[in-house]
């Protein structure tokens, strides 16, 4: 009867959290499901914030595994992935403040990943000429490059921007500021990045987006 | 159309593609100032790079990995449930040490008390035959403690002496 009371329930309430009150059930199902649906959206926070991917996705599985013995807390008037990217983002914070605490532990760690992972997917390469293609992965090293360099507010404001769930609130909720600070990060962190477009621009390798 | 109008429709980008209504108002603005063409391409085509950024790489049994370690982490709970009622007791043991000796405090001061109480009230009992005896009356009582000393001697003895 309960499970049927969800159900009519999650016609009114946001399907994460639907999910949330079955996993604060013990529902596996419904935290698998979860889990599947956020994996890589948290692992992108965290990967770019502690910048090592062994370490990353041990952290990433933790965030998980907090959700699930924090279900209780949860309240259904909170959007989960708020809710899921707060614990993400205060988890990445103590782990860089163990890591200064132990020096041996470098915050300027080199990415592991490309040795362990597939090369970085380009999606659509042939559209460039050869030497366009050569430009466009350039570009994209450097942008990657600056996003990974860029404080961690500003870092974890534009990686949530990318997230089209997220609204400006939501990203201020998880960052703990207001919407216009939010936006001011994340236009400062712009910024910072067209810096290193620009020249590529006037290459003319690019011809701007439509507008 | 105003700066504001364009500010929105530029946050609004960010964090998505725009309507094709928000498009159409964009140009119409980029018209009517083209001074801001060059930063509108500038965002456009940091927005574009920014959705090729890769995803962060993540091992394809992420989630397997996750439920195992959620099962291990219950299991684990579990045990320690299990255990419990002896580790409770340990645990509980100095709450009930302090308890016992919070009691025998207790009870060692109301012992002391009552037995001040019957101090004080033996005393009160003494008092009045206290109040009676005034310093004054003891002012001779040397001289009679010395006179039971004295031998005793015959009265006939004593009168021709008061003579």
């Amino acid at each position: 009867m309960f499970g049927r009371l969800l159900d009519v329930m999650s016609d009114h309430i946001d399907i994460d959290a639907a999910l949330m009150l079955r996993v604060r059930e013990g529902d596996r199902d419904a935290f698998e499901a979860l889990v599947d649906k956020y994996k890589q959206p948290v692992m992108n926070l965290v990967y770019r914030t502690l910048r090592d991917a062994t370490e990353a996705e041990d952290l990433a599985q933790h965030v998980f595994l907090q959700v699930f013995k924090s279900a209780q807390r949860y309240e259904v008037t909170a959007k989960f992935s708020t809710w899921i990217f707060t614990i993400a983002r205060n988890l990445c914070l103590n782990e860089i403040r163990r890591r200064s605490r132990h020096p041996a532990d470098s915050m300027d760690a080199e990415f592991h990943g490309e040795e362990d992972h597939p090369a970085r997917q380009i999606e659509d390469v042939t559209a460039f000429s050869p030497p366009d293609a050569v430009l466009q992965r350039e570009l994209e090293q450097k942008i990657d490059d600056a996003v990974n360099a860029l404080p961690e507010k500003q870092r974890t404001a534009l990686l949530l921007c990318r997230q089209e769930e997220f609204s400006y609130e939501d990203i201020a909720k998880v960052l703990g500021c207001s919407v216009s600070a939010t936006k001011s990060l994340i236009h400062r962190a712009r910024e910072t990045l067209k810096e290193q477009i620009k020249p590529y621009l006037k290459t003319g390798a690019w011809n701007a987006p439509e507008s | 159309m105003n700066d504001e109008l364009y500010n929105e429709l530029l946050e609004a980008s960010w964090r998505r593609k725009l309507t094709a209504e928000e498009e159409a108002q964009l140009r119409a603005w980029l018209v009517a100032h083209p001074e801001a063409q060059a930063d509108w391409d500038e965002e456009a085509l940091l927005t574009q790079q920014l959705e090729r950024v890769p995803n962060a790489p993540l091992a394809s049994n992420f989630t397997a990995q996750v439920m195992g370690k959620l099962e291990l982490d219950l299991a684990r709970e579990e045990r320690e449930q299990t255990r419990r009622p002896w580790s409770m007791w340990w645990r509980l043991a100095p709450r009930y040490v302090a308890v016992i000796a919070v009691a025998v405090l207790a009870g060692f001061g109301v012992v002391r008390h009552r037995e001040h109480q019957r101090i004080v009230e033996s005393v009160a009992n003494v008092t009045p035959v206290a109040s009676v005896l005034r310093p004054e009356i003891l002012k001779d009582f040397d001289a009679i403690q010395q006179l039971r000393h004295v031998p005793a001697v015959s009265d006939a003895e004593l009168l021709a002496a008061l003579q």
